[in-house]
């Protein structure tokens, strides 16, 4: 096992959700009854439990038709929240046993999809979510394989599948974000007017820049582009890895643990290999009173940051185009390098200083959990 | 994708797992949930039909309804072969037809009802087609076809068309109209239907496809033989091959930007400023796509997100961004190699290359003549007086 170090934290904590995978069994009466199993154990369900029915065929049959019609069933169990705690259970003949685990905090800890987190609500949220767990549990002492990285001694059976990280840039605007790249991704593909996603919802690195919603009613949303990080598997042990513990599970290296300052560690780590640019709109240019809003000038000038191609190639070509007269190719040419100059793009990464990452106000926590468990504490780097 | 209202088995909804089991059903999985409508709670359940895909229905009932609502997503090649590289002929459409009934019917109260599954069997009654998605397949083989299908404006659709490197979606996910063009094969590696290996046999087959639903339906597939007034809304019940032809090649014949034509330029020393500049950002876009696209399909800018950006960053009205825009997609017709014509041609919808996966294809191996498709079926969707041809010289069509 390799021991993470210890960092100062940082205030801001931009967890948004994770996902554990994991192997416990649920108590036998809760599929019978789950709001009646639930409420006895002081556990709110969000939601009533479908559980969804897949027939199987033998394994060795190539006719589809001749199938054994062996049901496999799975569910999701959303606790407290729509989306808080859920917990994906399968069928086999032993019981109904836990696989996975997701918990987004904000929703756990305020009800809501994006609060601002303090580092101590990452050991609050994982308290919380053992404690709302291990009741629906066969055995309780499975509750050391609910939060990851707690089992002192035998093979460790939980660990972090998958980490969503969110910040918000203040006062950044989506469209001025050009050709946007990563190493471990490669380049944006298929934006729409109000997002741009770097990987495919199927890789172990994806990086998403969304513009907020706007609220219907009342006062504007949040201004700004929200940028998620959403590492998994290898990727998750390689990034987050660095500043926490990663431990062997089935021979593979998972995350086991991590303090809340890797959550920000590991997405401006990851920020800072982002390529691409961020060409502001020119203030003389935002001040619609001053002269004509579009110009041949100002459009050369634009079509070429963004297309690189020399100003003066669509110079020749606006020559071929319009054949303009003398006075115009004079004013072109004083205008466009004005214009050029006022076009000042700067390096995406350089939107993520630490400054972005300890801007917000975190807020008070509003649930039952006060106190965080002390096995928690410990494994999680705090006291 | 088929919408009606059916009579179903009471013990279905009852226990539907159990008769799942006791009637032998072709049933891969099966969800129950509750849920709201204004009539009522609802007690619903979504069945994935056939064990390698092709049908899925969403059964919603109100208590004390008779009838539930049904939708049905049907993809016939999908039933027919496991995947749907192909090209659908008449006569695998009414074979797949004749499964959906085959796999449905024991679902319903009394079998008489399956007239009601497919729509145009029944007048009067509540099926109809509410979706539908028409391809067609043509070689492209140095990716100039697909790289000619990135400057595009449609006259009905204002969402910004997307692109990834192999693909390209003209419309949002939830219009009503929604143009796919993608390397199919492609595609289909993606999901596991066909291996990587033969991904060189049919690299070059490009799919240009159309998925419209609701009154775009009725406006590109109708006629007044085959849309009927569902409670109170026009609805297309039926279709013959040559509808959907015709549907498809008219959506795309509305794109503007792609193909050629031939409006001649103004001279240059009379084109107004703004056209200038329209047709700038043409060139500028054009050329540097065609220098990419044999390296990298994938293009840094192309003419409309040029258009957005210069509104974008100078605040242009929206006429003048008009003014821009409509020269430069004169000028990307003027300058485009893509015929409608040709690309859109009797031959062409005659003759569209498939990719095929032969494995998957003899796994499911439905033998078509012995599906059967019912007389009220063919009556439907054959139109009358063409010969019923085997499906191998029968052209093919469209995909549902």
């Amino acid at each position: 096992m390799k021991h993470m170090p210890t960092h100062p934290l940082p205030q801001l904590m931009p967890l948004r959700s994770l996902r554990i995978s994991t192997n416990i069994r649920l108590h036998s009466e809760f599929p019978e009854a789950p709001l009646r199993f639930a409420r006895q154990r002081g556990v709110d369900l969000a939601d009533d439990v479908f559980p969804e029915t897949s027939f199987k065929k033998a394994p060795d049959s190539e006719d589809p038709y001749n199938e054994e019609k062996t049901a496999k069933v799975r569910t999701n169990i959303h606790l407290v929240h729509h989306g808080a705690i859920r917990l994906l259970t399968e069928r086999d003949e032993d019981g109904d046993w836990v696989r996975s685990i997701e918990m987004n905090p904000s929703l756990l800890l305020y009800g809501v999809k994006r609060h601002p987190l303090l580092d101590s609500d990452l050991l609050l949220s994982l308290t919380l979510l053992m404690n709302k767990v291990t009741p629906l549990l066969a055995d309780p002492l499975d509750a050391c394989h609910i939060v990851p990285g707690l089992l002192a001694d035998g093979e460790p059976i939980a660990y972090f599948s998958a980490i969503e990280s969110e910040i918000l840039l203040p006062d950044i605007l989506l469209p001025c974000l050009h050709s946007l790249s990563h190493p471990m991704t490669g380049p944006a593909e298929g934006a729409t007017k109000t997002r741009f996603q770097l990987g495919d919802k199927s890789d172990h690195y994806v990086i998403s820049f969304t513009m907020p919603k706007r609220k219907r009613s009342g006062p504007r949303g949040t201004q700004g582009v929200r940028v998620k990080l959403i590492l998994k598997g290898h990727a998750l042990a390689a990034v987050v890895g660095r500043f926490g513990t990663t431990t062997l599970v089935k021979d593979i290296e998972r995350l086991t643990a991590f303090p809340a300052s890797a959550v920000a560690r590991a997405h401006q780590t990851m920020m800072s290999r982002l390529e691409g640019t961020y060409l502001p709109v020119p203030s003389e240019w935002a001040d619609r009173t001053q002269g004509k809003p579009v110009t041949q000038a100002k459009a050369i000038a634009l079509v070429s940051r963004l297309t690189t191609i020399p100003i003066e190639e669509l110079r020749d070509m606006d020559e071929k185009l319009r054949d303009p007269s003398k006075s115009t190719r004079q004013r072109l040419d004083e205008d466009v390098p004005i214009e050029a100059n006022r076009l000042a793009p700067i390096p995406v990464f350089t939107l993520f200083d630490s400054a972005v990452y300890s801007a917000q106000e975190p807020g008070k926590t509003t649930q039952a959990a006060k106190s965080t468990d002390p096995q928690i504490a410990a494994a999680y780097g705090q006291q | 994708m088929i919408k009606t209202q059916l009579r179903l088995h009471p013990d279905f909804f009852d226990n539907p797992v159990t008769f799942i089991r006791d009637h032998d059903l072709p049933i891969r999985t099966m969800k129950p949930t509750h849920g709201k409508s204004v009539n009522g709670p609802t007690r619903n359940l979504t069945l994935d039909v056939l064990t390698y895909k092709g049908i899925n229905v969403k059964l919603v009932k109100t208590a004390g309804a008779s009838l539930a609502k049904v939708t049905i997503h049907f993809n016939p090649l999908v039933c027919l072969y496991g995947h749907n590289g192909g090209v659908l002929s008449l006569s695998e459409f009414l074979g797949a037809l004749a499964l959906l009934v085959t796999h449905l019917k024991p679902l319903l109260n009394d079998p008489d009802d399956w007239v009601d599954l497919i729509p145009g069997l029944r007048r009067g009654g509540f099926a109809y087609w509410s979706y539908l998605e028409v391809p067609f397949h043509c070689l492209d083989p140095d990716g100039t076809l697909l790289a000619g299908f990135r400057q595009p404006r449609h006259l009905r659709i204002t969402t910004p068309t997307r692109h990834w490197p192999t693909s390209i979606q003209i419309g949002g996910n939830r219009s009503k109209l929604l143009f796919s063009i993608y390397q199919k094969s492609v595609e289909m590696v993606a999901h596991g239907k066909l291996p990587e290996s033969s991904l060189s046999d049919y690299r070059d087959v490009l799919r240009l496809e159309v998925r419209m639903k609701g009154e775009k339906l009725v406006h590109y597939f109708g006629n007044e033989r085959n849309v009927e007034v569902i409670d109170g809304t026009k609805r297309l019940c039926q279709f013959y091959p040559q509808d959907l032809i015709g549907g498809h090649r008219k959506s795309f014949s509305e794109i503007e930007g792609v193909c050629s034509s031939t409006g001649a330029s103004e001279e240059a020393d009379k084109i107004k400023p703004l056209a200038a500049l329209g047709r700038l950002l043409a060139m500028a876009a054009l050329g540097r796509l065609l220098a990419m696209a044999a390296l990298d399909p994938r293009t840094p800018q192309t003419f409309p997100q040029l258009v957005a950006h210069l509104k974008f960053y100078t605040g242009a009205s929206s006429g003048t961004t008009s003014a821009i825009r409509d020269a430069g997609l004169a000028e990307l017709s003027r300058r485009s190699f893509i015929s409608l014509d040709n690309l859109f041609s009797d031959e062409a919808y005659r003759t569209q290359p498939e990719s095929y996966n032969e494995k998957l294809e003899k796994k499911i191996c439905h033998e078509l003549e012995d599906l059967h498709p019912h007389p009220l079926i063919t009556a439907a969707y054959q139109p009358p007086g063409q010969p019923f041809l085997p499906m191998t010289q029968w052209p093919g069509y469209a995909r549902i």
